[in-house]
């Protein structure tokens, strides 16, 4: 039985918390998973969390009052937060956007995608971190494909 | 003061007498012949006067010494009646002599006439005995020996007159302007050379000069009424105007014309001149007209500053649109992509009827029709950035790839590809992708039959490409051919086909409408032309062309 990764979700809407619950669920993995709705409660958590940090954090990148790019760069300017492994999961973005997002130490991009597929690259995710732990991929990969 | 002689005024031989020793007493005391006529004609005027209306009237010629050594020749005449009453008599002398007056000592009204008489240390007390013995021995007067040698005084007069006439004429002529004498009736009593040499001679003589016939019709109406107020002013007339010459040829001069006034402030004579302005006048109009230029140049430059600033609005309203379309594109695929996936987990849910399965398989079709719609109308509006660079790209690689994409499709259709040899070029890779990846897709979706697809290219001289349309001269181009035999489209909607949401087949054939717009903008991003061409039923031909020197772009790392 492997230790309980923790996961944090920081996504605004609803709909996509509940499919990633829902992929989450299916996987059968031991984790535990909390959800913030917005970039502002996304770095107070973090703040307030201590050494309890997330082993994991899937991140949306449009969020009302901060979003998901500026508290990227925020959290990499925190010693205590800076190697929190973070995911992109969001919504198609510009070149220029990802590329960025991959200089500020982004781990991987996931787009946003139907539950069932989605499902796939957490688990993908998830083994990474329960094993050999997560480091940046070359460029190119940056966005995560996983075969059907 | 020494009275040299008396002369009694009573007759006109008294008169000749009087003129005659005033005359003589002058030249006895040096005056010039000038001074000695002047002189002696002024005393003759009052000597005239005396005679004819006065009484007991004489003539007392005398020298007078006043200051040191001054000297002064004195002439006074006495008569019991007052001259200086008859202003007109003594007018002529005063002209000569300047004021004087009638002034009244005991029983005689005396007017008093002098002249200083120059270097008069010369004139000692024996000279002036001398003059008065002279005057005492003086022969009588014979009328007929003054008369003879007053002729002979006036025709030498008249010939240095003449001789002087005569060099007036030839200095204005020499002077390279033309000058007239016009007396108040209008007409010319005189006119040099250059006067005469430009205009035709009839129309100068003494019938009179006539603006209307010597200046340019523009000039004449203004010059003629200004001339009017000079000659009722008897002031300066000032004017530019065109004079007509031999054969109509005008040119401009400085017309000046002054009142020439009598002694009695009477105008009787007009003087003239016209001066030659006209190459004054050529500079000033070339100066005028280049002023113009200047004026024009400034409009030009405004309208331009004018334009730019328009212009950068534009760029900035098309960024806007463009940031519009991107995130309008963006935010559209989210509910979308919702009302799929919820379609897909209630269809897992629950087992499904199966009209009900239809019924999904409509929205799932309408929500992905929906959302190609708007991912190419994001590919449209990213177009539009400037950030694509060129690179040097081989074309085959970019067909390989699309190729692989298709795999499927073109197994499904049992399709044949022939794809020659492409060239390497320096585009902008991710939209020859889109590009080639459009036209292979249309190819393999509007077809009947089994699909034959073409794809070929070919180097165009510079003669080859100046007989395709819309190329530009003295370029060279590579032509790229995709040809298929699909169900083509008819000849009418050649060019329309490119136009954006243009479709040309029923709802039921897929497409958005977008994806040749896309393949047009495409190429005119390289700088180039897409045609197409077909036979309905029969299959289509699209032609791109590009010029084979586009430049790379640099890239920074």
């Amino acid at each position: 039985m492997e230790d309980t990764i923790k996961i944090l979700l920081a996504d605004d809407d609803e709909d996509d918390r509940f499919f990633f619950e829902l992929a989450l669920s299916e996987l059968k993995r031991n984790v535990k998973l909390d959800s913030v709705v917005n970039g502002e409660k996304l770095m107070h958590y973090l703040n307030g969390a201590g050494d309890k940090l997330p082993d994991v954090l899937f991140l949306d990148i449009n969020m009302p009052k901060k979003n998901g790019a500026e508290c990227l760069k925020e959290i990499k300017a925190i010693d205590s937060l800076k190697d929190i492994p973070v995911i992109i999961h969001s919504t198609a973005l510009s070149d220029l956007m990802t590329e960025s997002l991959y200089d500020n130490g982004a781990i991987y991009y996931i787009h946003k995608k139907e539950p069932k597929k989605l499902k796939k690259c957490i688990d993908h995710i998830l083994n990474l971190v329960a094993n050999e732990g997560l480091s940046q991929p070359a460029k190119n990969d940056f966005i995560l494909c996983v075969k059907e | 003061m020494i009275e040299i002689v008396k002369i009694n005024l009573d007759n006109e031989m008294d008169l000749i007498l009087a003129h005659k020793r005033t005359m003589k007493l002058c030249e006895l005391c040096g005056l010039s012949v000038a001074n000695q006529t002047t002189f002696a004609t002024a005393v003759s005027e009052i000597a005239r006067c005396a005679i004819n209306i006065g009484d007991r009237s004489h003539l007392i010629l005398s020298i007078n010494t006043f200051k040191i050594n001054k000297k002064e020749i004195v002439a006074i005449i006495y008569d019991k009646v007052n001259l200086g009453e008859n202003p007109e008599a003594l007018a002529y002398a005063k002209r000569l002599m300047g004021d004087m007056k009638s002034v009244k000592y005991n029983d005689y009204y005396e007017i008093r006439l002098s002249h200083i008489i120059n270097f008069s240390g010369t004139i000692s007390e024996t000279k002036i005995q001398g003059f008065k013995d002279y005057f005492k021995n003086e022969p009588p007067i014979s009328p007929y020996d003054e008369i003879r040698k007053k002729n002979i005084q006036l025709i030498d007069i008249s010939n240095k007159l003449m001789e002087s006439e005569k060099q007036y004429q030839m200095l204005s002529d020499t002077l390279p302007l033309m000058m007239f004498v016009i007396n108040n009736q209008g007409e010319i009593t005189y006119s040099n050379k250059w006067l005469t040499d430009f205009f035709p001679l009839q129309k100068v003589g003494s019938s009179g000069i006539s603006f209307q016939s010597m200046f340019h019709t523009d000039d004449f109406k203004s010059l003629s009424i200004k001339w009017e107020k000079s000659q009722t002013e008897r002031s300066i007339f000032r004017a530019e105007g065109r004079l007509r010459g031999r054969e109509d040829k005008y040119v401009w001069h400085l017309i000046t014309i002054v009142p020439s006034k009598s002694e009695k402030d009477v105008v009787a004579n007009w003087i003239g001149f016209f001066v030659d302005i006209h190459s004054q006048k050529l500079v000033e109009a070339a100066l005028k007209d280049n002023d113009g230029l200047k004026v024009i140049q400034e409009e030009l430059r405004s309208n331009q500053s004018l334009l730019e600033a328009k212009l950068g609005e534009l760029k900035i309203s098309n960024h806007n649109l463009e940031q519009f379309a991107f995130i309008a594109s963006h935010d559209l695929q989210e509910p979308l992509r919702k009302i799929k996936t919820f379609a897909n987990l209630l269809e897992d849910d629950i087992k499904l009827t199966e009209p009900q399965t239809r019924y999904f398989n409509k929205i799932r079709n309408s929500a992905d029709r929906m959302s190609s719609l708007i991912s190419n109308i994001l590919d449209y509006s990213r177009l539009n950035k400037q950030s694509s660079s060129f690179l040097r790209t081989d074309l085959n690689q970019i067909m390989q790839n699309i190729l692989v994409d298709y795999e499927l499709l073109i197994e499904e259709k049992n399709a044949t590809i022939k794809v020659s040899n492409l060239p390497t070029l320096n585009v902008i890779p991710s939209q020859i992708l889109q590009l080639f990846s459009n036209l292979l897709h249309n190819s393999l979706k509007f077809s009947e039959r089994i699909p034959e697809i073409e794809i070929s290219s070919q180097e165009l001289s510079v003669k080859e490409a100046s007989q395709v349309d819309g190329l530009v001269n003295g370029k060279k181009y590579i032509q790229i051919k995709f040809k298929d035999n699909g169900i083509g489209f008819s000849k009418d909607y050649s060019e329309k086909i490119f136009a954006i949401f243009q479709r040309l087949r029923e709802i039921e054939t897929p497409g958005t409408g977008i994806g040749l717009a896309l393949c047009k903008k495409i190429v005119e991003n390289h700088n180039g032309v897409i045609k197409a061409e077909s036979v309905h039923g029969r299959g289509s031909e699209f032609n791109i062309y590009i010029p084979d020197n586009n430049p790379a772009s640099i890239t920074k790392e």
